[in-house]
C-alpha cells in the first residue's frame, strides 16, 4: 500500500514539476536576456540616482497611486512625441524601483512633465485641481501641504535601493536626511553642498510656498520637476537610440 | 553570452522548443491506445461514484 | 513526546513560529502605526493558529471522519461572496469618482489612486482566489475520491489566504503599497503569502496522491497549473529590498525596463494563470456536472491546456508596445499573443458543444445559463485579447479605456459569471440543501449581471477608441485637433453609463448573495448521499 501510495505521490509531483518547466521558459527566454545585455539600457548623459526629496517625492507618488492614471512612457507614436516630448528612453528609468510607467491615462502621461509649469501651479493644481483645469477629473491632494514631510527613513530607503544596485555613496546614504531638508530650504543656503553631492541639475528652493516647512507637497513638487530633465537628449547619438 | 546570442538561441531554438512540446502534447493525448483513459476520465464527474468514495 | 509529532505538523508549527515571530517584530520595531497593526493581526492570527495546533496535537482521540472534507469549502464560499460584495461596490464607487470627481472628497484614504488596489485585489484575489480555493478543495476531493489529505492544511490555507488579503486591502488606503499592479501588497504580506501558497501546494499534491483514480481528472490540472505557476511569478515579482524591518516600504530589486517586463510577465500571467486557468478548471467540472454530459472533448481539453501552459508565459510583452523595451521582446509576445487564441478558442468549442444537446437546461437553469455566457464571454475576451496584442491595434487601445473595458469583459463576464454558475450548483451540495432558494432570484441575478457587463464594456469600448482617437487627430496643419482635457471631458457620459453598468452588476451580487444566504439557512436536504459518519463532523 503504501510503495503505491509513494509512486501516485511521485507521479502528481511530477506532474506539477512538468508545468512549472513548461511555463517557465517563456519568461527566461524573454526576461533573462534583459538582464544581459548592454543594450537594454543605452548610455545617456546627464543619468543620476534621485535625491533624497525627490526619492520621498517618488514614494508619495506611488503611495497615492498616481500611476493608476498617469503613464510615465512616452512612446515612439508620433502621437505620443508630439504631446509629450522625446520618446522615453530605457536608461531614463534605470534607477527606477519600481518603475512607473503605468498602463492607464486617465490623465496626460508625466514622464517629461519637469519645468513644464511652476511649483506655484502644481501645488494650487495638486491641492484643487478643477479651480485650475476645468473638467479635469483628478482628486484634491490638499493634505500633502498640511503633512510634515518623515524623513527618519531615508538613510535606510538610499542604503535598501543602493543593495538593489542604486550607485548611492555612503556620504549620499549617511546625509540623506540633511539633503532631504536642504533641498527645499527657501533661502537656498546649501545649494553648492547639494550640486557637489548630486549633480548641477539638482534643483533647491521651497517647493510648497510654504517657506520654513518641509511638507510632503515639498516633495512630490521636487519630484515632479526633475521628471524627465535629466537626460541630455541632445547628445544622443542617434543610431544607439533608434536601436 | 552575448545579446545577439542570447536572441538567435531564442528565435531559433524557442521555435523549435514550442513545435516540439505541441507536437508531444498532441501525439501523447491522442495515442489511439490512451483513448480508454480519457473517455473514462471524462465519464469520471457523472457516473456517482464520487458519491460513495470509499465503498 | 516531540518524536512522535508527525512531519506534517512539525512544519506547520515551524511555519506558523516563523509568522508569529515576524508579526511580533512588525509590532515591535515598525514605526508607522497602520504598519504596527498589521504586526498586531499577524501575531494574533499565527499566535492563535500556533494554539490551535498545539491542542489538536494534545488530543489524540481526534478521528478522521470517513467524508469529504466539505466545511473549509463552506467557509471559502460566504469568503468569496464576501470579497465579492467589497470589491463591486469599491469598483463602484470608483467608477462613480471619475464620473463626479467631488466624491473623491480628497481626503487620502478615500482618493481614486488609493482605492483603486482594493477593487482590483478584492475582486481578483479576495473573490476570485477564495472561489478557486473552495472549488479547487471541491473538485479535487470529488475527483480524486479522496478527503483533504490534511486536518489542518486546508484551514491554514484559508484562514492564512484571507489574513493576506486583509493585510493588503487594509494596507492600500492606508498608503501601504509597492505600486505594482495586481501585486501591490508589501514585502511583509508578500513573505505571508507565499507560506500560505507553499501549503496549498503541498495540501493539492497530496490530496492527489490520495486518489482512488489513475487519472488525474483534467480540471485538476488546470487547478494545478494555476497553483505552481501563481507561486512562481508571485515570487519573482515581489522580489524586493525592504527599507528596514521598521517599515512597510520596499523598493523592488529590479529597476526600470527589466522591472517593467518582469511586473508585465506577472501581470499578464495572473490573468493567464489565475483568471484563465484555475477558472478553466471551474468549467471543466462544473459545467458537466450542470448538463449531466461529459466533457465534448475531453482530450481536446488536454491539448488545450498544454497550449495555455506554454504559450501564455510569453505574452507578457504586448503590455509594453512602443515602449523602451528592446522590440525583438514586443514581437515575440505579440506572436505568442495571437497564437493564444487557438488553445483560447479550443476551450470555449469545448465548452459550447458540452452545453450542446443539454439547450433545455440554459433556459430552464440560470446555473447554465451563466455558465454558457461565461464562455461566451471568454471566448470574446481571448479574442480582444490576441487583437490588442496586435501592435498596431495597441497603438490604438493602450493607455485608454478599452483595455478596461477588455479587462472588464474578461472579470465580469467570464470570471464571476462561471463562478457565480458553479457557486450556484455547489452551495447546495456542499450545505445539502435541496437546490438554490429562489431560482427566480438566480435569473434576476443573472440578467443584472449580464445587462450591467454589456453596459459596461459597451462604454468603455466607445469611450477608448474615442480617447485614442482624439489623442491622435490633427488638423490640416498637422497640429493636435483636441487637447489632453477634451478626451477627459468627452468621457464624462461614458463615465457614467459605466458607473450605472456597475451598480447593477453590484445590485445582481448582492442579489445573488442573498440568495445563498437563503438557501444556506434552509432546510437540510432529507436523504443523503453521504457515505460515512456524517455526525462526527462538527456542526455548523
Amino acid at each position: 500500500m503504501s510503495t503505491q501510495h509513494q509512486k501516485l505521490e511521485r507521479n502528481s509531483i511530477r506532474f506539477a514539476l512538468a508545468i512549472l518547466l513548461v511555463a517557465s521558459i517563456g519568461g527566461i527566454v524573454e526576461i533573462a536576456p534583459l538582464f544581459t545585455i548592454e543594450n537594454t539600457v543605452e548610455e545617456v548623459e546627464g543619468m543620476r540616482p534621485y535625491t533624497p526629496l525627490e526619492l520621498a517625492g517618488r514614494d508619495i507618488y506611488v503611495r497615492e497611486g498616481c500611476y493608476a492614471c498617469h503613464s510615465q512612457m512616452i512612446r515612439t507614436l508620433r502621437s505620443d512625441v508630439e504631446r509629450y516630448g522625446h520618446y522615453s528612453l530605457a536608461a531614463e528609468s534605470m534607477y527606477d524601483h519600481p518603475f512607473q510607467w503605468g498602463s492607464k491615462r486617465t490623465g496626460p502621461d508625466l514622464a517629461r512633465i519637469g519645468g513644464k509649469y511652476s511649483d506655484a501651479w502644481h501645488v494650487a493644481h495638486l491641492e484643487a485641481p478643477r479651480e485650475l483645469v476645468e473638467g479635469s477629473v483628478m482628486p484634491g491632494y490638499a493634505f500633502l501641504s498640511d503633512t510634515r514631510l518623515a524623513t527618519g527613513h531615508l538613510p535606510a530607503a538610499l542604503k535598501a535601493l543602493s543593495r538593489a544596485g542604486v550607485p548611492y555613496t555612503e556620504a549620499q546614504i549617511e546625509n540623506a536626511e540633511k539633503d532631504a531638508v536642504w533641498q527645499a530650504d527657501f533661502e537656498q543656503n546649501f545649494e553648492g553642498e547639494l550640486q557637489e553631492s548630486y549633480g548641477a541639475k539638482v534643483q533647491v528652493r521651497d517647493f510648497d510656498g510654504q517657506p520654513g516647512r518641509l511638507t510632503e507637497m515639498d516633495a512630490l513638487v521636487a519630484y515632479l520637476q526633475m521628471l524627465g530633465r535629466l537626460a541630455e537628449l541632445d547628445t544622443l547619438d542617434p543610431e544607439e537610440s533608434s536601436r | 553570452m552575448t545579446h545577439d546570442a542570447v536572441l538567435v538561441f531564442s528565435k531559433t531554438w524557442g521555435l523549435v522548443y514550442l513545435l516540439v512540446v505541441f507536437l508531444a502534447a498532441v501525439l501523447w493525448t491522442y495515442w489511439p491506445s490512451r483513448r480508454r483513459i480519457y473517455d473514462d476520465a471524462a465519464q469520471s464527474p457523472l457516473d456517482g461514484r464520487e458519491d460513495q468514495p470509499w465503498e | 513526546m516531540l518524536g512522535r509529532v508527525p512531519l506534517e505538523d512539525t512544519a506547520i508549527l515551524c511555519a506558523l513560529g516563523l509568522v508569529l515571530l515576524g508579526g511580533l517584530a512588525i509590532l515591535g520595531w515598525g514605526v508607522p502605526v497602520p504598519y504596527v497593526l498589521h504586526g498586531w493581526l499577524i501575531a494574533l492570527a499565527a499566535g492563535w493558529g500556533v494554539l490551535w495546533m498545539l491542542n489538536r496535537l494534545g488530543d489524540t482521540r481526534a478521528e478522521v471522519p470517513q467524508v469529504y472534507n466539505d466545511r473549509v469549502i463552506r467557509f471559502g464560499v460566504v469568503a468569496a461572496l464576501v470579497w465579492a460584495i467589497i470589491g463591486f461596490a469599491v469598483g463602484d464607487i470608483l467608477a462613480w469618482q471619475l464620473a463626479f470627481p467631488a466624491l473623491n472628497g480628497d481626503m487620502a484614504w478615500t482618493n481614486f489612486g488609493r482605492l483603486r488596489p482594493v477593487h482590483t485585489s478584492g475582486v481578483i484575489f479576495g473573490f476570485g482566489g477564495n472561489a478557486l480555493i473552495a472549488t479547487s478543495f471541491y473538485v479535487v476531493q470529488r475527483t480524486s475520491r479522496a478527503r483533504l489529505a490534511s486536518e489542518t492544511l486546508p484551514w491554514l490555507v484559508f484562514w492564512g489566504y484571507n489574513l493576506f488579503l486583509v493585510l493588503a486591502a487594509s494596507g492600500y488606503p492606508l498608503g501601504i503599497t509597492q505600486s505594482k499592479e495586481y501585486a501591490e501588497p508589501e514585502w511583509y504580506a508578500d513573505l505571508l503569502l507565499l507560506v500560505v501558497w507553499l501549503g496549498y501546494l503541498a495540501l493539492y499534491l497530496k490530496t492527489l496522491a490520495r486518489r482512488a483514480e489513475p487519472h488525474i481528472y483534467v480540471a485538476n490540472w488546470y487547478y494545478l497549473a494555476f497553483i505552481v505557476v501563481i507561486a512562481m511569478l508571485h515570487t519573482v515579482n515581489n522580489l524586493s529590498v525592504p527599507v528596514s524591518i521598521a517599515y512597510p516600504k520596499s523598493y523592488s530589486l529590479f529597476a526600470g525596463t527589466q522591472d517593467a517586463m518582469t511586473q508585465w510577465w506577472y501581470g499578464h500571467n495572473a490573468v493567464g494563470f489565475l483568471l484563465t486557468a484555475g477558472f478553466l478548471g471551474m468549467l471543466y467540472y462544473f459545467l458537466p456536472k450542470a448538463v449531466n454530459r461529459p466533457v465534448y472533448s475531453y482530450r481536446m481539453s488536454i491539448v488545450g491546456f498544454w497550449g495555455i501552459t506554454f504559450l501564455y508565459l510569453w505574452a507578457g510583452s504586448h503590455h509594453l508596445h512602443y515602449t523602451a523595451l528592446p522590440d525583438w521582446v514586443q514581437y515575440l509576445g505579440m506572436t505568442m499573443s495571437i497564437i493564444l487564441l487557438v488553445p483560447s478558442w479550443a476551450s470555449v468549442f469545448n465548452g459550447i458543444l458540452t452545453i450542446n444537446g443539454a439547450w433545455d437546461k440554459v433556459r430552464t437553469d440560470p446555473a447554465v445559463r451563466f455558465m454558457m455566457v461565461a464562455v461566451l464571454f471568454y471566448g470574446l475576451a481571448t479574442f480582444e485579447g490576441s487583437f490588442m496584442a496586435i501592435r498596431s491595434v495597441n497603438s490604438l487601445s493602450h493607455y485608454t479605456d478599452w483595455t478596461v473595458g477588455h479587462v472588464h469583459a474578461g472579470a465580469l463576464g467570464w470570471v464571476a459569471f462561471i463562478t457565480f454558475g458553479a457557486m450556484y450548483k455547489m452551495v447546495p451540495w456542499v450545505w445539502q440543501r435541496e437546490g438554490v432558494y429562489s431560482l427566480k432570484l438566480e435569473a434576476w441575478h443573472f440578467w443584472l449581471a449580464l445587462s450591467g457587463t454589456l453596459i459596461y464594456v459597451g462604454a468603455m469600448w466607445n469611450s477608448g477608441i474615442t480617447q485614442s482617437l482624439m489623442w491622435q487627430t490633427y488638423d490640416a496643419d498637422g497640429a493636435f485637433l483636441y487637447s489632453f482635457l477634451d478626451s477627459v471631458v468627452e468621457m464624462h457620459p461614458y463615465y457614467a453609463a459605466r458607473a450605472v453598468g456597475g451598480l447593477l452588476y453590484l445590485i445582481g451580487g448582492c442579489i445573488g448573495a442573498y440568495n445563498i444566504w437563503m438557501t444556506v439557512s434552509g432546510p437540510r436536504k432529507t436523504k443523503t448521499l453521504q457515505a460515512g459518519p456524517i455526525s462526527s463532523q462538527p456542526a455548523e
